[in-house]
């Protein structure tokens, strides 16, 4: 983070306002899983965060992110303290390392798309480590489930950053993918 | 496109729980939680529960609020009910082919659909007696003692109180580049998966431009209003604990310790 006080304002600003628009791309869903989860752009805008102010800034905004969403829409998919970590604010703090991968946004998105998905993953095995009986394999389930979503959302949040990186002056750097 | 959309799901009803302090509010969600699965058996959950309860109705939040956010699980409910109906092994009750209902499997059920719904009812509670501002200006009371350790309490609300603010603002904007662009032709309800996000591509880079301007004419703002972070602000609404405060934060601790007692007995 810039260290000067002006520097540091522009960038805290610009978190909270992309912030403020991943939640308004989060609400608009293309499709809609029934135990929670959806397919909408809502990495975008902490991916471009992330890919402009470095992994650092990027999972600050992931992680702050996942609490806005947590306080204003998400507490009706709260089952278990664990869970409300690992699908709230560690899922995004994770996608805001896509900055590690500044030169390739479109590669830094997948990775980062992933490392969400894994976190997802884990909350769903903590789940039904809490609800369902012993002897049934949560992994599997929670990764079918999972995947439904997650996997779409990824290919589709690639695509469009590689269409902002291309394209428009949004990302910094035009090295892709 | 965005008839309909609510923005967050609190009620300002100003009952005894809408006044207490957000941060006794989280702690209160946090210990009630921490008592619902410390519960081992039915008494301490019974305990539990009826305290989760007893704090439901003290808000004045109507059932059918609950209801309608328990829509949203529902299917989890009735999955994880099932699930213990039928696995859990011990007396057959009922049996249907290979699979059979047990005494124990319907206890666990029971017990299993208890725990759920009281941890669902915590977490509505916390969002429908306390705004999302507040919860913000609670959580960065609550962290700031770990400013010592690096953790930039209060950058992190200023981010989220941004962030929320311009929530509606930017939702407004959407709206308008959406009609700007449908009185072009496009269209966004139509069409599969694909075609929509060609639609969506209209209308994200607009956005993003005005948010970018938007957040340099903010942070100009604040520059030439000397902000510096958080040293030294002062707050216009100050938080304070209040007597209600305490009886609630202690009846919080005394539930907890009973639970714990049941539960090790």
């Amino acid at each position: 983070m810039e260290t000067n006080a002006a520097g540091r304002t522009r960038v805290l600003v610009e978190m909270g306002m992309m912030i403020a628009l991943a939640f308004v791309l989060g609400q608009i869903k293309l499709y809609q899983a029934p135990f929670g989860g959806s397919i909408s752009l809502e990495m975008i805008p902490i991916l471009a965060v992330a890919f402009r102010r470095g992994a650092k800034v990027g999972a600050a905004t992931g992680l702050l992110y996942g609490m806005v969403n947590l306080f204003v829409d998400g507490m009706r998919y709260i089952v278990h303290p664990v869970q409300l970590l690992l699908d709230y604010p560690v899922p995004f703090m994770l996608v805001g390392l896509a900055g590690l991968a500044r030169q390739r946004p479109v590669w830094g998105t997948v990775g980062a798309g992933m490392l969400r998905w894994c976190s997802h993953v884990v909350s769903g095995v903590v789940f039904f480590g809490a609800y369902a009986p012993e002897g049934m394999s949560p992994l599997v389930y929670s990764l079918v489930y999972n995947s439904a979503y997650m996997l779409p959302e990824i290919a589709i949040s690639a695509l469009v950053i590689w269409y902002l990186a291309v394209r428009t002056d949004v990302l910094p750097g035009r090295r892709v993918p | 496109m965005f008839s309909g959309l609510s923005f967050g799901q609190y009620l300002p009803l100003g009952s005894v729980v809408h006044r207490l302090d957000p941060r006794t509010k989280l702690v209160l969600v946090l210990a009630g939680m921490s008592a619902v699965f410390l519960a081992r058996g039915w008494v301490s959950l019974v305990v539990a529960g009826a305290a989760v309860m007893g704090l439901a109705l003290a808000s004045r939040v109507g059932m059918r609020s609950y209801l309608r956010g328990i829509r949203s699980l529902w299917l989890l409910v009735a999955l994880t009910a099932l699930l213990q109906m039928f696995l859990v092994p011990g007396t057959r009750l009922w049996s249907l082919g290979a699979l059979a209902v047990t005494r124990e499997g319907v206890a666990m059920a029971a017990f299993m659909v208890a725990r759920l719904v009281l941890v669902f009812v915590l977490a509505q509670l916390l969002t429908f007696t306390t705004s999302p501002v507040a919860l913000v200006d609670g959580s960065e009371r609550l962290l700031a003692p770990l400013r010592r350790l690096g953790l930039p309490a209060h950058e992190m609300a200023m981010v989220m109180t941004i962030a929320l603010r311009f929530i509606p603002v930017l939702f407004e904007e959407a709206d308008k580049i959406v009609k700007a662009q449908v009185s072009r032709g496009a269209s966004f309800q139509a069409g599969g998966v694909r075609s929509r996000l060609q639609a969506l591509s209209s209308i994200l880079v607009p956005l993003f431009v005005r948010a970018f301007q938007r957040s340099d004419e903010l942070a100009l703002a604040m520059e030439v209003r000397c902000y510096q972070g958080g040293e030294g602000r002062t707050r216009m609404n100050r938080l304070c604990l209040q007597a209600d405060d305490y009886v609630f934060l202690a009846a919080a601790a005394a539930v907890l310790v009973v639970v714990g007692v049941l539960t090790r007995t």
